[in-house]
């Protein structure tokens, strides 16, 4: 699937965010991989997602921003959330399935470096848990909760937090 | 109330209070020429007429007492000195604020009638002995009531272009009338009537406004304007003649003729009876309102980033490398045609600088009253153009130098003498075009700077050591006045802030991709040089590889570029140095500036070493590159709020490939 196509899947999507069935109140992630972990972002913060192209390292920053890219004439920085999160490499992994998110957050276009984009799921608010202290490697204030989807565990990331109020590096092992 | 309207208001008003200030500073130094007084009652009339026809009342009162005032002036009825001014300048500060109001509330919130009261005060305080005072405010009620009956009597309101038009075509002889003429109810085909009328009443006179206008009676469409036709004219005619002539007409039963009084005072500009110099006058009076399409500043930002995108493809396309005579021809052709785009964007963006520098003589006069100093205020170069983006961030920055200039480098006029100066202290502000930047200075001849004392001050507030201060050179020690947190004056006065200062300036000015400079000798003066770029948006570049990835630096910054070999490299306490033309010049690895991964030092190995000389200010620094590649235009961009303030990256561009390249600041590094 062309990246366009996906985006324009997901903006549908995205209007029809937040329904209401009966009582129980739902909201719809986009779950991505990370090392061997899935997480996932709110959907209306997602703007889209691309194949991963020539990242510029930009000198003097964090470790976990992987420089910028020009997305249509556009400067966007790319955060490697691995090394944020300080999860090892997986040399195995196939790169054939990397992305780019891109998401809006303090009307700010920032990119997501993933290992791969899973599906959008809705999740009952009910089925979210809060989060523990530590999960997946993320303090507890970055994260909005644990979705669970049968067996699986998403870690449900506060990107707003995890982005901006983060400034110093992070001590979390 | 009609939005488009509304902004029109803001508009011109904002025109008319410049103006209005402008013009009574002028007064204030030549209180006896009546043109300037002219200029001012004719620009508080305009406002007047202004806020009425928009429903203002405060504002029209207010305007209207102040014009009382005027009156009296132009008339000699009022003694103008400085605490006259002064009221003036207060009203049309009240004036701004009653705008302002209007503006951000959408009614007029600021009461003026303690100034009302206060004024009438002042005006008979200062209108010479108490029987002029009687007579002299009589005089201008009476001029009120005239106006007024004028007004009322017309049923149709003119408009300042007609009122002029009344004095051009009126000679000596002549009579202003307003006439009436009504039909005969059973009048079929009343606009032809209309017409007729219209047409008569031209061929015997001068036809200054009707009501049905012409357009109107001329329009093929059946307009219902009554039975009464309202003309004004002016003719030599006596009144029996114009009668007698439109009753000529069919249909016309009766027609009634006022002759009108005119309030020459309303019109003194154009009673003057040389006509050249009337011209001159309204030439100049344009001059000061000049004629724009105003255009909202988002739309030209947008017009810019699409001239961007072009030129990027443009460079992208150049890049393909086509061996086709045709498409070399089409390279050129886009070549030309963007370049001239950009240059007429770029025209379009800028603004002159005129407009900042308007409002500081009379912040720069206000200022100088309160703190008992002569200050001359000269301004240079207002017509030197800037982007206008530039412009909107400049003002706070120079109303702190100019503010500081009044407050700590003018003496006063007692010091001033003793030192052998004049009591008048002299501030320049100039600004002027050289190269591709923009040069502003502000310079006083006050008190100057002592650079020892800055000294002293810096390590009393604990920025630096007594050590460190020792190693500083004068330059460094003057430099130090943009440090956060600096203020040299003992008790910081109201005027120039508490220790806010030359620091906001100067981060200001740097994040225009800009310097400020200072100089400053003890007794002689102070000098601020800013230095700006033309315009932001699109800059020259070089382009650089460092570690692989291709850095532009900004053509500005760069003094000149070479290549050296190893042996001219020279160490001078462990700092790589060359010497460029007997001058000493530091040089530095761009990859370990830039903290990059690799390895540091081995250029040296390298036999030919590309050097590009930066500068900043007067300082130079030799920066070691890997490969010098070319120079092209590049768009600025920026990294995003994101990736704030990374050292030594201004931002970033896109080259012809599609790529990210980063645009180097050397401001830290020279």
């Amino acid at each position: 699937m062309s990246a366009i196509t996906e985006e324009k899947e997901q903006q549908v999507n995205a209007e029809n965010l937040e329904e209401n069935e009966g009582q129980v109140s739902r909201k719809q992630f986009v779950v991505f991989q990370i090392g061997s972990e899935e997480y996932g972002v709110i959907i209306s913060q997602a703007k889209g997602i691309i194949k991963p192209k020539k990242i510029t390292n930009v000198p003097n920053t964090a470790e976990h921003v992987l420089g910028v890219i020009n997305l249509r004439g556009q400067i966007v920085p790319v955060v490697d959330l691995k090394k944020k999160f300080h999860i090892a490499y997986d040399k195995s992994k196939n790169t054939e399935d990397q992305r780019i998110i891109t998401v809006e957050v303090n009307d700010t276009l920032i990119g997501i470096f993933v290992d791969g984009v899973n599906e959008v799921v809705w999740l009952e608010e009910d089925t979210i848990e809060p989060a523990p202290e530590v999960a997946g490697g993320i303090k507890q204030e970055y994260l909005l909760g644990i979705g669970k989807i049968e067996d699986r565990l998403l870690v449900l990331v506060d990107l707003r937090k995890l982005l901006f109020d983060d400034t110093g590096e992070e001590d979390n092992t | 109330m009609d939005n488009q309207y509304l902004q029109m208001f803001f508009d011109e008003s904002e025109e008319y209070i410049q103006m209005l200030n402008e013009s009574i500073l002028e007064l204030e130094t030549n209180p006896d020429d009546k043109e300037i007084i002219n200029t001012i009652f004719r620009a508080a009339h305009s406002l007047k007429g202004m806020a009425a026809t928009m429903g203002f009342e405060q504002l029209t009162s207010l305007t209207h007492k102040l014009e009382n005032a005027l009156d009296l002036i132009r008339n000699d009825k009022l003694t103008l000195d400085t605490a006259m001014i002064d009221a003036l300048f207060e009203g049309i500060d009240l004036i701004t604020e009653l705008v302002n109001d209007i503006k951000s509330e959408g009614e007029e919130a600021t009461d003026v009638s303690d100034y009302v009261s206060d004024l009438n005060k002042m005006v008979s305080s200062h209108s010479g002995d108490d029987v002029t005072a009687a007579g002299g405010s009589t005089q201008a009620e009476n001029g009120e009531e005239i106006e007024a009956t004028l007004l009322e009597n017309t049923e149709i309101e003119l408009n300042d272009e007609e009122k002029e038009n009344i004095f051009e075509h009126r000679g000596e002889t002549d009579y202003l009338y307003q006439v009436k003429v009504l039909l005969s109810e059973e009048s079929m085909l009343k606009s032809v009537r209309a017409y007729m009328v219209l047409k008569k009443a031209s061929e015997l006179s001068y036809l200054i406004k009707s009501s049905p206008n012409r357009e109107k009676v001329e329009s093929e469409e059946d307009i219902d304007f009554g039975n009464e036709i309202t003309l004004i004219v002016v003719s030599n005619l006596e009144p029996e003649e114009i009668i007698e002539e439109l009753q000529d007409i069919i249909d016309v039963e009766e027609v009634i003729i006022e002759t009108l009084e005119l309030d020459e005072s309303e019109f003194i500009s154009q009673t003057t009876k040389d006509e050249n110099k009337q011209k001159k006058k309204k030439s100049k009076s344009k001059l000061e309102v000049s004629p724009t399409v105003r255009v909202d500043i988002t739309k030209l930002d947008n017009l810019m980033n699409m001239v961007g995108e072009l030129l990027i493809n443009k460079t992208r396309l150049e890049g393909l490398k086509v061996d086709q005579e045709k498409y070399q021809d089409i390279i050129q052709q886009l070549d030309r045609v963007t370049m001239e785009l950009h240059h007429i964007v770029m025209q379009i963006r800028m603004v002159p600088i005129g407009g900042i520098f308007n409002r500081f003589p009379r912040m720069v006069r206000d200022l100088s009253n309160e703190l008992e100093k002569e200050v001359d205020l000269i301004i240079e170069g207002a017509d030197t153009e800037l982007d206008r983006s530039i412009i909107d961030e400049l003002a706070d920055p120079l109303v702190h130098i100019l503010r500081n200039a009044v407050d700590h480098g003018i003496e006063q006029p007692e010091v001033r003498k003793k030192q052998g100066k004049s009591p008048q202290g002299t501030i320049l502000l100039k600004a002027y075009q050289k190269g591709s930047e923009i040069i502003i200075e502000a310079e006083d001849d006050g008190a100057g700077i002592d650079p020892d004392k800055l000294a002293e001050k810096a390590v009393e507030k604990g920025i630096l050591t007594a050590e460190e201060v020792e190693s500083l050179d004068r330059r460094e020690k003057l430099n130090l006045i943009f440090h956060a947190g600096f203020s040299t004056n003992e008790e910081a006065s109201q005027v120039s802030g508490r220790g806010v200062g030359m620091d906001v300036v100067k981060n200001v000015v740097e994040s225009l991709d800009g310097q400020v400079l200072i100089e400053s000798e003890v007794g002689v003066g102070t000098r601020f040089t800013i230095s700006l770029p033309l315009t932001l948006a699109i800059t020259q570049a070089l382009m650089v590889k460092i570690d692989e990835e291709i850095f532009a630096i900004p053509l500005n910054a760069i003094s000149e570029t070479l290549t050296i070999s190893p042996t001219e490299l020279k160490k001078v306490r462990g700092q790589d140095v060359i010497v460029l033309r007997d001058k000493t010049i530091p040089v530095v690895e761009a990859a370990r500036q830039l903290n990059l991964d690799v390895e540091y030092g081995v250029f040296k190995e390298k036999n030919e070493i590309p050097v590009v000389i930066v500068k900043s200010g007067e300082k130079q620094v030799g920066l070691i590159i890997d490969e010098l590649l070319n120079q092209q235009e590049i768009v600025i961009k920026s990294l995003g709020k994101y990736l704030l303030n990374v050292e030594n990256i201004s931002g970033a561009t896109i080259v012809g490939d599609g790529d990210v390249a980063l645009i180097l600041d050397v401001r830290n590094i020279a």
